[in-house]
Parts: structure tokens; sequence; C-alpha cells
């Protein structure tokens, strides 16, 4: 088979059927590529050993010798030409047309280097331009250059400015920080300065109050030593004492008592009551009268307790269930012997104080909401009251519907005062005005705008006193004759840590 | 066939240095030189040797000049052989180049055929041609082939063009792969004798 392959190859390579060649070796094949591929190899070694001595070696010899033997056979025709005219004449006519050719030949150069030269002229041209673009360009780049050198310079300026700003801003800083700590000691100092004051102030009201305590403890012996010289002295009994007989004691003491009450009033004992302490404070500094038929039973009934000194009240005298829902307001009318009270259940009762209890008088009802503040006329017939309802009511002391509405506020009416006159009023409500009021033509004469929602006022001759959520107090200015062209001007502003509710005594204390 | 185009291009341009000296019994004007020549193996004599006859022609006179015919040692050769069959089968343990006579008289008839044109040579080699395909391809493919494609094969060998010859023969060298090869592969045998057998 592969003897066969083989033949196909050599035959195969000779395609026009032609024979073996002599001297080739078929190589036996065993078959397989590795056969094939060596009678392969072998065969085209052996070309080419064929190739190489037969072909290679003689082939430049050959064309050399073609080559020398055509110059001498054109040499001899040359050499023999100048015998034979005909073949001279056809070398010199030969020669004359290599010479044209030659001549055209050199026409065609010399066209060509024409061409050529003007083709340079223009890449010349071409080059020069582009030279002269360079040339801009490079001018650019140098003028693109200078303006970055001067935005660097910029740069480094600023920077330096802000170095400078900074040193500074830190000197100030530094000095903040000085004047801060300097600031917390000189706070601090202060507080111990206060401090300091306080305590001298209460050393020296604790001296006051030892002296005071002396004095009174002096006159309490005094009046011990009176009244024992008049205890044991007889005294003839007058007509005009008014001093009861159902009373135990002797009439005598009652009316020592009487007339050493009057004038001891302030040295009560502990056990009195706010609203009498109240009463009681309000007689000396406004010189009424008022009962003292209470306080005279009491002074009766325990002999003991005559002069003491005034204390704060530690414990209720009486207890009383006055409202169903709590109460905001209490107030004394102007002859002590009403008490009014007012809440969250939206109606004032009024209060008899009777032998040291209070009974119902009357109810005044009216107000759709809860009652902030009561306060009675100077006349003691009307009492006035601020309401939840946006509104103050006026009531005739016992009539129970109201006699007037003032309305006008846009929230809650935190208080109610009679002003200087009688008939005006001032309301303070939340919603951050103080209304005067003109209670003959029940309307509102003026309106003042506050910063912040009044939660309390008084009134006195001149000024209103109103208070407000934002810590301060404003003292309003009504001096004047004629209100609606003054307006009022805060003269007075305190800053406190919580919002104050004003009682007529810290007002009333110069 | 492509992995094997080296051998195919070595086959093709094989030469064979030769050496034409005109035979002295010819009448010359004057000396003739010899002619060196290298002869494509795959080509015939008389279609390589124009420069050969135009070498001689020039020393001789016009009317001497009759067919050329060559012989090797007293053998004359024949035309129809390939050049390279003829060097191998007589000349091929010689020293090289191989020394040719050639003739311009006394054509001998009974051993050679006449060859007056080309032609002769190119009816000649066509039908080599066919002969092998009928056995190859049952001549179908020479058949399929136009008279263009038989003329592009002669003129490729003639011209000594191996890709023009090459871009033919390659139709007729195909075969189905399916079969790993012919089925029929032609080959002579040539012998040094008068006679000469084909066979398949």
């Amino acid at each position: 088979m592969a003897a066969v392959t083989g033949n196909t190859r050599t035959v195969m390579t000779d395609s026009t059927g032609e024979s073996q060649r002599g001297g080739r070796v078929l190589a036996p094949g065993r078959g397989g590529r590795s056969a094939e591929t060596r009678w392969k190899r072998h065969i085209v070694g052996q070309l080419k050993h064929r190739d190489l001595s037969q072909h290679a070696k003689f082939q430049d010899l050959i064309r050399f010798y073609t080559q020398l033997l055509d110059r001498t056979t054109l040499t001899k025709g040359i050499l023999s030409g100048s015998v034979r005219r005909p073949s001279s004449d056809s070398s010199i006519s030969s020669l004359l047309h290599r010479n044209n050719q030659l001549k055209k030949t050199t026409g065609e150069l010399a066209y060509q280097v024409v061409q050529l030269q003007q083709q340079i002229k223009i890449k010349e041209c071409v080059l020069g331009e582009q030279h002269a673009r360079r040339a801009e360009e490079r001018r650019r780049l140098a003028g693109a250059f200078d303006a970055r050198q001067e935005l660097h310079e910029r740069v480094e300026q600023v920077q330096e400015e802000n170095g400078g700003l900074k040193t500074d801003y830190d000197a100030l800083l530094e000095r903040q920080r000085g004047a801060e700590t300097k600031l917390r000691e000189e706070k601090v100092r202060g507080g111990r300065l206060l401090e300091d004051m306080i305590h001298l102030k209460q050393q020296a009201a604790a001296h006051m109050n030892s002296r005071n305590e002396r004095k009174s403890r002096a006159r309490e012996a005094n009046l011990q030593k009176e009244l024992q010289t008049a205890a044991r002295s007889k005294v003839t009994m007058d007509s005009c004492s008014s001093a009861p007989t159902s009373r135990s004691s002797s009439p005598n003491t009652a009316d020592r008592t009487e007339s050493s009450e009057r004038r001891h009033r302030l040295f009560r004992s502990a056990s009195v009551t706010s609203p009498r302490i109240l009463s009681s404070i309000r007689e000396l500094f406004q010189k009424r009268r008022g009962h003292s038929v209470s306080s005279l039973q009491e002074d009766l009934q325990r002999p003991v307790g005559i002069c003491v000194s005034a204390r704060v009240p530690e414990r209720a005298l009486h207890t009383l269930e006055a409202h169903e829902q709590g109460i905001n307001a209490v107030r004394f009318s102007s002859s002590s012997d009403l008490l009014a009270t007012g809440g969250t259940d939206r109606v004032i009762k009024l209060w008899e104080i009777r032998a040291g209890a209070l009974t119902h008088r009357a109810t005044l009802g009216g107000s759709t909401e809860g009652i902030t503040c009561i306060e009675f006329d100077p006349t003691g017939l009307r009492i006035l009251a601020a309401s939840y309802d946006k509104s103050a009511l006026l009531w005739r002391l016992d009539d129970s519907v109201p006699k007037l509405t003032l309305t006008g506020h846009s929230r809650k009416v935190t208080a109610a005062r009679f002003s200087g006159c009688l008939h005006q009023v001032v309301t303070g409500s939340a919603d951050r005005t103080i209304r005067l009021w003109d209670l003959h033509r029940a309307a509102c004469v003026r309106v003042v705008e506050v910063a912040s929602y009044c939660s309390d006022l008084i009134c006195s001759e001149n000024c209103i006193i109103s208070g407000h959520f934002d810590s301060k107090i404003r003292v309003w200015d009504t001096s004047n004759s004629s209100a609606h062209k003054n307006a009022p001007l805060p003269s007075l502003q305190l800053m406190i840590d919580s919002s104050v509710f004003q009682s007529h005594a810290s007002i009333d204390t110069p | 066939m492509a992995d094997d185009k080296d051998v195919l291009r070595d086959v093709w341009f094989g030469r064979i240095p030769t050496c034409f000296i005109l035979n002295q019994d010819e009448v010359t004007e004057r000396e003739a030189e010899p002619y060196y020549l290298l002869l494509p193996r795959v080509s015939y004599l008389t279609l390589v040797t124009d420069k050969v006859r135009k070498h001689f022609h020039k020393v001789m006179r016009t009317e001497d000049a009759e067919e050329m015919w060559f012989e090797y040692e007293g053998t004359p050769l024949k035309w129809h052989y390939p050049i390279g069959v003829l060097f191998d089968l007589h000349a091929s343990n010689t020293v090289l180049p191989w020394s040719i006579t050639v003739h311009f008289k006394n054509f001998p008839d009974r051993d050679l055929l006449h060859c007056p044109s080309n032609s002769v040579i190119e009816a000649h080699f066509m039908s080599s041609i066919k002969e092998a395909d009928v056995l190859k391809h049952k001549s179908q493919v020479v058949n399929d082939m136009q008279k263009k494609d038989h003329k592009q094969l002669w003129m490729g060998l003639q011209n000594d063009k191996f890709d023009q010859f090459w871009a033919m023969n390659r139709k007729l060298m195909e075969y189905p792969t399916e079969e790993g090869g012919f089925r029929c592969i032609p080959f002579r045998i040539y012998q040094v004798t008068f006679l000469f057998s084909s066979c398949v």
C-alpha cells in the first residue's frame, strides 16, 4: 500500500504522466505518517540535490556566456559593418534613432525636472506657513506661561494674606478666651460678693429680729407689769365700753385688751389665718376699721396668747369645700367682711366671714369658662372678674347675672383690675395685649401691645405694673390726663428667673 | 497538493545545462561556437530551441537550413519525449553540461517524427493529458474544461509559467477525498529501445 502511495506521489508530481525519474530511491514504506514524511523528505532532498548539481552551477555561467556571445556578435557586426554599407547605414540610422530617443527622454526628464521644481516651491511655501504658525504658537505659549506665572504669584500673595489673617484671628481668639476666663472669674466673684451681702443682710436681719424680740419681750414684760398693777387697782365701770357682758373674763381686761389690741394688733399669735393677717396689715396702712369681733373673742378665750410676734401661718384655721373644681382666685372685699372665690367651675361664690367661719352668701354665674382673677371695686359694691372665655365680667354685688361683659381679647384674660378711677378697668390677657376699658360705655378705649403674654397686673394711681411670661415686669405710666394720647411706656424692666406672681404686699412696700 | 507546492516548483523549474554543438559536417561560413542553454526538464526540445536555431542560422547559409534535429552520441533524440526524460535516459551519468549535437541535414525519418510547428507539439501534449485523465477521472474533468482552459495549460507550458499551468492542472489533480487517492494512476515507462509502451 505504501509503495503504491509512493508511486502515487511520484506520478502526481509529474502531471504529464511521464516516467519515474532514474536514480530515485523509493523508500519501501512501513505505513504511517513518519514513513510518509520520510520519503517525502527524501524526495525533496533528492530534488534539491539534482537542482543544485545541474541547474544552479551552470546558471550564471550560461548567462554570461550568452551575453558574451551577444556582445561578440554585436561587435563583429559593427566591425564588419564598415564593409557592408547597408548594415552601416542601418547602424547609423539606428544610432540616430537612438539619439532621437535620447533627446526625447532628456526633454521628458527636463519637463519632469520643471514640474518637480514647481512642487518644491509649493512645498517651501507650505513649509514657510508652518514655520510662521509655529512661531505664533510659540508666542502664545510664552504668553500662557507668563499668565500662569502671574497667577502663581497671586496665589502666593493670597496665601500670605491668609496667613496674616489667620495669625490675627488666633490672637483675637486668645484674647477672647482670656476675656472669657476673666468674665467667669468676675462672675464667681460677683456671686461670692452677693452671698456675702446676703449673709450680711441676714445677719442684720437676725440682729434686727433679736432686737425686735428683745423689745417685744420688754414690752410684754411692761404689759404684764401694767396688767398686774391694773388688776390690783380698782377701776370703775364705764357705760361706753363696748365689751359684751357674756364674756367670762373681767370687763377690765376686755377693755384693756381691746385698747392694747388696737395698739398692738401687729403682734398677733401665729395661729391667725392668712386673711386675718392681710386684713390686719391693710388696716395698719390704710387706717380702716375692721370688725374685731372674732379676734377679740379669741383673745378672751385664750388669755395667754395676747402679744406674741407675728409669724407666717402654719396651719389653717378653717377649711371649707368651697367649689367643685379648683379655685384660682380669692379676694377680700375692701370692707373685709366678704370673701369672693372663683375658679375653674365658672362661678364666683361670695362668703361672709362670721365667727371664724365662712358662710355662703351668693353665687355669681355668667362666665362660660373658668375664672382667673377677681377684684372688688373700691366701694365694695361691684365685683370684676377675668375669665378664660376671653372676657372680663362685672357684677353688682348680689346679682347673679353679670351687669357688663367686656369682650375684645383674643385669648384668656388673666387679670382684670380697676384702674385709678372708678370707671376704668385694665385687663391683661394671654393674647399679649393690655386693654383699658371704659365702664360707662362698656368699650375698650385703648389696646397696648406687649411682647409677651401678661399673666398678672396691678394698678395704682399713676401706673400699671404688669408681669409677663417673658420674665419681665413692665411698669406703665398713666399719669397724664388723657390716656388716649400717651402710650404707656415701660419704665422698668427686671430680669427674673421665673415668672412672678405679684401681690399687693410686694408692691406696696417701698 | 498545497503542501507539496515546493516539490511541484522544484520539479517544474528543474533545468539541465546543455551545450549545443553544430555538427562538423554542416557547411558553415565561419566557425560556429557552441551554444549553452539551460533547458527545462518538463518541456520539449523543439519548443525551447528557437534560440539555438537562430544562433546556428547566423553562421549558415539560409538555403542549407532544413529542419533541425538533435542527436546525442549517435542517438537521435526524439522531441516528443520531455527533455528531462531524454537526459535521464541517455546521459544521466555523464558530465554536465549535456552535449547535444545539432544537425540540419539528413533528417532521420525512421527514427524521428517531424515537427513542422508548435501546434504539433501542442496536439501531442494535449493528447497525453487526455489519456491521463481518462485513467484518473474517466475523462470527465478534461472534457468539462473549456477550450480556453486547455489553451491555458499549453501556454503555461510553452512560456514556462508555473502558476498559469498549475491553475488549470490543479483540477486535473484533484481526487475525491473519501477514496483517499486516485483509483487509477497513469504512468509511463520509457526504455532505451525503439519501442515504448504505456501501461496503467
